[in-house]
């Protein structure tokens, strides 16, 4: 699935909270289809990398070229509303809104930041849910659902926006072991199909089957990275050695 | 011969007609400041919580002025003192008791209610707004879209509490002689030397309206309730 086109250049890229710095001058490539793994300890700063790369979370320095666009933490709020337009993003907590239906979920994004028509909006929506399982759940609130199916509905949102990079902040740490298994699917669905997908979790197993590279990172630095034969084979960072041997 | 009437005799023929003259100023005064001061306050919530800093130290201004100064002497102010302080400069201005009473309710339980909204509004989980940005959505679609729409189930409760409180301050425009329920009651007890009738007939006029007040809000708790119980 990989190309070589590249669809994110990270170049340089920090973050401090006040006097703690949480990321290090990271830099890195992500091509087009590739599907990323990152892993680490606990306060490595893989969860803050992800935020930054949105521009969730503003980074202190460094900057992002998405396809030939330079984004910095100077660039205007308007640009970075389109940018984020373009990057999909599943949380640990889900996130749903609460007050409206699963299709509201998924089309209030397309409705009103793409402006497509509600018909267009709907049949989107259905399609999507269809591919995660859902269809029989569309008008239903997100408090019916399981956290599994949440998280499913999470995934259609984001990519109702079509967007060019799906980024998955430990997409399954809040699920009930039962449940990994349905959200873990739906994300190998979504690689097999190319999307371009860079995946904070612990869950090594999708790391070795999925990905095309993983990345491991400690203290704010990007400590060791190469295909998952490689870094689960034969690690070279004694760090990574460590990290791994506790699993 | 109005003297020696029994209660509901008495009531029927004096208090009653008058009654409902100012029950119906009350109610205006009650539903004209509440829309008001229901817009102001939301106004006043997004000014505090905005990341211009001057809207956000007015607002705040604006919250300590008319929450640390009581409402009666805020009433006095506006249909005393202002028209005063405009001649000093030349400029004529009346204001007639009904708009002054008006003015001061609306600006007063607009302090409180821009409070409770404020409150509502920080009270949603951070992960809304982030999953809402995440989508592109700007700061302003969050906010109309997504932040706000659920607070409205959980600020029902201290809202009707803010505008039964109004409905009951109204009765304190009775000082510039604006005709309300507590000040034609009054006039017709000093009148007639029928003290406890009237003060009853006031008291239960009060008790209706924030009754069917408490009534519509749970109907409409209810209803937001069942659509996502948010």
């Amino acid at each position: 699935m990989k190309s070589n086109e590249v669809i994110l250049k990270i170049s340089h890229l920090s973050k401090k909270f006040g006097d703690n710095e949480v990321l290090k001058d990271i830099s890195t490539e992500i091509t087009k289809g590739e599907v990323v793994v990152i892993i680490g300890p606990s306060g490595s700063g893989k969860s803050t990398f992800l935020r930054c790369l949105n521009y969730l979370e503003l980074p202190t320095s460094g900057e992002i070229n998405f396809k030939g666009q330079i984004l910095a933490h100077t660039t205007k709020e308007h640009i970075l509303d389109i940018y984020r337009s373009k990057i999909g993003m599943v949380f640990q907590s889900f996130n749903l809104f609460p007050h409206l239906t699963v299709l509201e979920n998924i089309t209030l994004a397309p409705l009103n930041v793409l402006k497509v028509s509600k018909e267009e909006a709907y049949n989107r929506a259905t399609l999507l849910l269809k591919n995660v399982g859902l269809s029989e759940k569309i008008n239903a609130y997100p408090r019916d659902l399981s956290g599994g199916q949440q998280q499913r509905v999470a995934i259609a949102r984001a990519l109702a926006m079509q967007p060019d990079v799906m980024l998955f902040d430990e997409a399954t740490s809040a699920l009930d072991p039962e449940l990994v298994g349905e959200v873990l699917k739906v994300m190998k669905d979504l690689a097999h199909t190319g999307m371009t997908m860079v995946v904070v979790t612990h869950e090594m197993d999708f790391a070795r089957e999925v990905s095309d590279r993983v990345i491991f990172m400690d203290k704010g630095l990007i400590v060791e990275q190469g295909t998952p034969d490689e870094l689960f084979g034969s690690p070279k960072e004694k760090r990574t050695i460590d990290f791994l041997k506790k699993l | 011969m109005e003297y020696e009437l029994g209660f509901w005799a008495f009531s029927k023929a004096i208090i009653l007609p008058r009654l409902w003259e100012g029950l119906s100023i009350t109610l205006k005064l009650t539903i004209i400041s509440g829309f008001f001061g229901l817009i102001l306050g939301m106004l006043l919530a997004l000014m505090r919580l905005s990341s211009f800093k001057i809207l956000s130290w007015f607002s705040l201004g604006y919250v300590t002025l008319f929450r640390g100064t009581p409402l009666l002497l805020q009433i006095l102010f506006i249909y005393f003192a202002l028209p005063t302080i405009f001649s000093t400069y030349n400029i004529d201005m009346v204001i007639d008791s009904f708009p002054a009473g008006i003015l001061a309710l609306s600006l007063n339980c607009a302090a409180y209610l821009a409070e409770i909204f404020r409150a509502g509004i920080l009270s949603i989980p951070k992960g809304q707004t982030e999953a809402a940005r995440a989508l592109g959505l700007s700061g302003h679609q969050t906010m109309y879209k997504v932040i706000i729409p659920q607070t409205y189930r959980r600020i029902i409760p201290p809202v009707v509490n803010e505008l039964s409180a109004l409905t009951k301050e109204t009765s304190l425009v009775s000082v510039i002689s604006l005709g309300e329920l507590l000040y034609v009651t009054q006039r017709v007890g000093a009148k007639y030397l029928r003290v406890w009738e009237v003060y009853i007939w006031a008291a239960l006029g009060y008790l209706i309206i924030v009754m069917v007040l408490s009534f519509i809000a749970a109907k409409v708790e209810k209803r937001l309730m069942q659509k996502g119980g948010v």
